[in-house]
């Protein structure tokens, strides 16, 4: 029973106090928070970040990165140096060999001596191969089984990968295809994969899926020399997994968590654990409302082909959060979203930081029949939010408000 | 409906903190005090928009509050290092709330009650909560909440029997 006195109590000892309630935090401070940045930029040179992947990583693992790989206060106290793995060896070109779906995959790459599974951060032990055809013919094969795909998991960076297989959209990326991404297993081992950048060699980071867990990565490229390996460091401490390994020339240094648009701090350290450089970057962690969903629609075979490449396409667009991408499959001269929109990819990006358009769009492509125009030249998906159009030729034609 | 119309009508995370922020300070304010509070409610969103949206939640001021009332224990543990910190250095510090307010014992008396029964208080006969509400909130048994409100008039009798 409420006691009236004691709520009298009560409230003359909390007036005062909430009286003086401060005001509530900016939401611009919340979402962005401000961070010191720090001089010396200049010095940099010859260290380019080549670019931020987002993918989803197996939750045990990430859980694992967390406990060996965050820093709890400060950076070089927790880095293991190099001595520290007797197995460490001196980081030379060698021909690295890795099964990959019964195949050995072998190409003159560098690659570091392995290192321990519980002290792995992931990236680290990854190996960069140098595509060629026979290379893509063999991935290519190996994308026909899910398991196949499901093994492609392992820690391998190629440039190139497959396209299609079976059901299932395993995919490429490549300077000239910037659409990357997924396959997926029938026992939920879903690979979530995300391109880095068109222009750059394009990396493509295979990892699988039990749970969502999102993962963050950096990749350095043209290191100095002298460079062992790097760390990262965030406003939010607990992100920063590491360090990471420099692969050949190139360094992956992973996140635990996307930080999205925050400035981190990376840094570079010889064998001797001695600073080579630092620099601050800002991270965009490049993602949307879609990027921690599966992004594959089922098979049609109704559809005429034109449509359902563009469906997927859309489909795996919005999942890689790839505005430009959708932008791209966009008829220039329709009014996609009915508001006089100049530029589809802007458009789409500031949308999607107010309200989910991007998984919008993705859940509409998912399921379900599109209703089939008269004379077959459209094809449109209604879900809970957007109208789709497509056009049987494969243009996107429209995104509607449903009601 | 229009584009327009409809972005107007999809809630956004912003909406959702506008929407329960201040309940969020103002809970906060008790649990730490007003120097905290901000700091604290800004871990805690930031914390959770690191995962999720906050439009995703199926209660996001429940959640939020929860998530609040756990961190709490963190800047309390912070503040009572530093306080030990500034004690050794000769500085004579102050509990929250006291010597502020029309009422400085009695504000300060509830400060210095242990954050689950100044929430369990806060939310009970200040907020209006049901105890078995306030449990929910608290993410704890109504029994347990009704423990804590016993502990906190049991301390606060002075104040009661002098009202």
């Amino acid at each position: 029973m409420r006691d009236e006195r004691f709520a009298s109590v009560v409230e003359e000892a909390l007036t005062p106090l909430l009286e003086g309630v401060p005001g509530l935090p900016e939401w611009s401070e919340i979402t962005d928070p401000p961070v010191a940045r720090s001089e010396g930029m200049s010095g940099l040179r010859g260290w380019t970040v080549a670019a931020v992947a987002v993918s989803v990583v197996l939750a045990v693992a990430g859980a694992m990165v967390l406990g060996l790989g965050s820093f709890d206060d400060g950076r070089e106290a927790s880095v293991p140096t190099l001595t520290d793995d007797p197995n460490d060896t001196v980081t030379t070109s060698e021909v690295a060999t890795s099964e990959v779906v019964g195949l050995s995959v072998s190409a003159a790459t560098v690659r570091p001596a392995p290192v321990p599974e519980e002290r792995r951060p992931l990236g680290s032990g990854s190996f960069v191969t140098q595509i060629d055809d026979d290379l893509r013919a063999r991935i290519a094969s190996a994308a026909t089984e899910a398991t196949a795909i499901w093994r492609l998991s392992e820690p391998i960076r190629v440039v190139v990968a497959v396209q299609r297989a079976g059901s299932h959209y395993a995919f490429v990326s490549g300077a000239e295809n910037r659409r990357g991404l997924i396959a997926v297993d029938g026992e939920g081992n879903l690979g979530l994969l995300r391109y880095i950048a068109p222009a750059s060699d394009v990396a493509i980071w295979y990892t699988r899926l039990v749970d969502s867990f999102p993962f963050l990565q950096l990749v350095w490229l043209d290191l100095p020399d002298s460079v062992a390996w790097a760390t990262i460091s965030t406003p939010e401490r607990l992100d920063g997994v590491g360090p990471q390994r420099v692969v050949g020339d190139a360094v992956f240094i992973g996140m635990a968590k996307p930080s999205w648009n925050q400035t981190a701090t990376l840094t570079a350290f010889d064998a001797s654990g001695a600073i080579v450089e630092t620099r601050e970057v800002d991270v965009d962690g490049g993602g949307c409302s879609a990027s921690r969903e599966i992004p594959f629609p089922p098979e049609n075979p109704d559809l005429p082909t034109a449509v359902q490449e563009t469906r997927v396409s859309l489909t795996l667009a919005s999942v890689l959060c790839d505005f430009s991408g959708l932008s791209d499959s966009a008829d220039a001269s329709s009014d996609l979203f009915g508001v006089g929109v100049d530029d589809v990819a802007a458009f789409l990006r500031e949308e999607d930081r107010e309200r989910p358009v991007m998984e919008w769009i993705r859940a509409t492509l998912r399921d379900g029949e599109p209703t089939r125009s008269p004379d077959g030249s459209q094809f449109t998906w209604s879900g809970d939010m957007l109208e789709i159009t497509i056009g049987g030729d494969g243009v996107w034609l429209g995104a509607r408000i449903v009601g | 409906m229009s584009w327009a119309q409809k972005r107007d009508w999809v809630k956004t995370d912003r909406d959702v903190y506008l929407e329960i922020g201040t309940d969020l300070m103002r809970f906060a304010t008790v649990l730490v005090g007003p120097s905290d509070a901000s700091d604290l409610v800004s871990t805690v969103v930031t914390r959770v928009l690191a995962r999720r949206r906050l439009t995703d939640l199926d209660e996001p001021k429940r959640y939020l509050m929860q998530a609040v009332a756990n961190e709490a224990k963190n800047v309390r543990r912070h503040r009572s290092r530093r306080r030990s910190a500034l004690a050794r250095l000769g500085d004579p510090g102050h509990a929250p709330g006291a010597g502020e307010g029309r009422y400085p014992d009695l504000t300060a008396a509830v400060m210095r009650l242990p954050s689950k029964q100044r929430a369990a208080i806060y939310l009970v006969y200040w907020v209006g909560m049901a105890p078995s509400e306030a449990a929910t909130q608290m993410g704890c048994r109504p029994a347990t909440l009704r423990r804590y409100l016993s502990l906190a008039r049991a301390k606060l009798r002075r104040f009661v029997d002098e009202g």
